[in-house]
């Protein structure tokens, strides 16, 4: 589904990304760890699309098509979702508009009609449920005022809506705290299927206790450095990463 | 013939007018060598020669309603009273033999002695009685005509007014506006602003005193056109008085708009907020000028200012400057004003989400206006502004 050769990328004059190569299949789920300004963030951006970012070297190929030569938004429509670390707030945009206008571009892409509005609500409405989530919230602003764990909630609910073929997941365990953290892996496992895969960044273990991933990576100066299966996060938790890259 | 040279012929017999004549007469016309004229000008006006206004309509008041907005109506055709075409309702009271307050002195500028000069003033008393909103509709029919209403609102004690203050017609016009606003203790007043009209001049004074425990409030909505100039000023005059000055301004093509406001803190503990928002696109112009000034007597006061603008082209142009003038130590004030393009971040995260980027432009160009829109104490005014700003927009986003 996804392939990452000889990635190399930089924000401004700073390079970031060094050589990443990762091989994604149908239905995987890969755990990316690393410790900070390892580069784990700016993997999932480049991904995306990130104005901020240039890819320098490196081809990603997504689901046969050049993905760095599609717009943040055709990527979107094709299937890519970023649940973002840090979920912007767009004040004055509602997030029932943002929801639904998301899912209308997607079936438009998909060569569908624009969702009924019955149908949409009722959707919405199984999915905030799923989520935990009050309806009051689908008139509030998108992420305005909300807690960092609301905003984590509210990135898993758009994405349960969207139903993505790759998820991004980017440090989705930060700032939350126990009962969120369950809710949200609950939310995520939801949504585990045979044709659908995840890249989840994180820098610890907590979220790969509820999420359990096929494989992990340790990313460090901008390269994976060691690759491995669920073990590799516990030896991670034991050893830190200082132990686990001295002897990789 | 001039604009000035026309304003002089249209002065009415009084001693008063007269007077403001002369002062017209010495002064002129406002001009870029004043300080509060700097970015924008009356020039388009100076070889312009403006009739007398005729009060010449065969339409329907109701074309310019707002949908849900229920109110009694009053209309004004070119700045000429409308008995006719206008409602009688219970707790309102009109006049045109009041004594006038002259809280706008001709001294002011050219515009405020022209007023004076030339139009025929009517008083409106608004009683406790008053529940209904009133909608006052200018209309501006024609062109080159020199309309100039004057009002003057008496909000006796405990008495509450929401007005809309509609300016709407095809005319090219002058709309030199003057309106005093007195407010009496308990008082509250909600005023709402729409100006909608694009080929016409539009100038305006306001002057709002506000005696104790009185609330005013205005809304100001420039939706763009050839000249908009909104001058008010409000004094807070007795304890526990407040009032909140919010407005929007959005110009494009060749538009201009200019805002003045000034709030003063008089005596002890009033409170005073503001939130003005403007977008400039095209080669469009517009001026925030917003002073709030602390006397020295007044302690334990609290005023917030806030100003936010959108620049979305590279020839449009948005002059900010907002003024704190405090005398006083015990004072809780805060103000911040800015001047950007769309958030790069928020764009970023709507085209994540699949929306197009010229989609995702538009959705926070919308977003950034509505912020006004939701802060309208008043349901069909904000659906119809959302609906209005976001006509402006290229695509649909509602």
């Amino acid at each position: 589904m996804l392939e990452i050769k000889n990635l190399h990328a930089r924000v401004g004059d700073k390079p970031i990304l060094k050589g990443i190569n990762l091989s994604v299949g149908e239905g995987e789920i890969h755990a990316i760890m690393g410790p900070n300004g390892s580069g784990k963030s700016t993997l999932s951006s480049v991904l995306a699309g990130h104005t901020d970012y240039e890819v320098t070297d490196g081809e990603v190929i997504y689901q046969g098509e050049n993905l760095l030569e599609m717009e943040p938004e055709e990527r979107a429509r094709a299937g890519i979702f970023l649940s973002f670390q840090y979920p912007v707030e767009v004040p004055g945009v509602k997030n029932i508009y943002l929801l639904k206008s998301a899912l209308n571009a997607k079936r438009a892409h998909q060569g569908l009609d624009e969702i009924n509005p019955v149908e949409f609500l009722k959707l919405v409405r199984e999915k905030l449920a799923l989520m935990k989530m009050d309806e009051a919230f689908l008139h509030r602003n998108i992420n305005e005022g909300f807690s960092g764990g609301e905003k984590k909630r509210n990135e898993i609910l758009q994405m349960q809506l969207l139903e993505p073929t790759l998820g991004l997941l980017d440090e989705t365990d930060s700032g939350l705290d126990v009962d969120a953290l369950r809710i949200v892996g609950e939310g995520i496992n939801h949504l585990r299927a045979e044709n659908r895969s995840f890249v989840m960044v994180t820098h610890y273990q907590r979220l790969l206790d509820h999420v359990k991933p096929d494989y992990v990576h340790v990313l460090a100066g901008g390269q994976i450095r060691a690759s491995g299966d669920f073990t590799l996060a516990q030896r991670l938790e034991k050893e830190g990463y200082e132990g686990l890259l001295a002897e990789a | 013939m001039s604009a000035l040279e026309s304003l002089i012929s249209h002065s009415g017999p009084s001693a008063e007018q007269q007077s403001a004549r002369a002062v017209l007469a010495r002064m002129g016309l406002p001009n870029r060598r004043l300080e509060d004229w700097k970015y924008l000008s009356l020039k388009h006006l100076e070889n312009e020669a403006l009739t007398a206004p005729v009060a010449d309509f065969d339409g329907h008041a109701s074309e310019y309603d707002i949908p849900g907005f229920n109110a009694a109506r009053l209309v004004w055709v070119n700045g000429i009273f409308c008995a006719p075409l206008s409602d009688q309702v219970t707790g309102l009271t009109w006049s045109n033999q009041a004594q006038d307050l002259d809280w706008v002195s001709p001294e002011l500028d050219g515009l405020a002695a022209a007023n004076r000069a030339g139009a025929e003033l009517m008083e409106i008393q608004v009683s406790p009685e008053l529940v209904m909103p009133v909608h006052c509709l200018f209309l501006s029919i024609g062109e080159q005509q020199a309309a100039q209403p004057r009002l003057q609102w008496r909000v006796s004690a405990n008495a509450q007014l929401e007005v809309l203050e509609q300016h709407a017609g095809p005319g090219a016009n002058l709309v030199n506006m003057v309106s005093q606003f007195d407010l009496a203790a308990d008082a509250k007043v909600t005023r709402y602003k729409l100006l909608n009209t694009t080929q016409a001049t539009h100038t305006a004074h306001t002057h709002a005193r506000v005696a104790k425990n009185a609330d005013f409030q205005n809304h100001v909505i420039d939706l763009g056109g050839r000249f908009h100039r909104d001058q008010i000023k409000v004094e807070l005059s007795e304890a526990h008085a407040t009032t909140r000055l919010n407005g929007l301004y959005m110009v494009d093509g060749r538009y201009q708009s200019d805002s003045h406001t000034r709030i003063e803190h008089l005596v002890p503990q009033c409170t005073s907020a503001q939130h003005y928002r403007g977008i400039a696109n095209g080669r469009g112009k517009a001026v925030f000028n917003g002073i709030v000034y602390i006397g020295k007597n007044a302690s334990q006061s609290a005023t917030e200012q806030k100003n936010a603008n959108l620049l979305l082209s590279n020839k449009a142009e948005i002059n900010p400057k907002p003024e704190l003038q405090i005398h006083n130590d015990d004072v809780v004030a805060s103000h911040g004003s800015t001047v950007g393009n769309l958030d790069d971040d928020q764009l970023f995260y709507l085209r994540q989400r699949g929306i197009g980027e010229d989609e995702g432009r538009a959705l926070l160009t919308f977003a950034f206006a509505e912020q006004i829109a939701q802060a309208l104490p008043c349901a069909p005014l904000a659906e119809y502004l959302e609906q209005r700003i976001a006509k402006n927009l290229p695509m649909d986003v509602l």
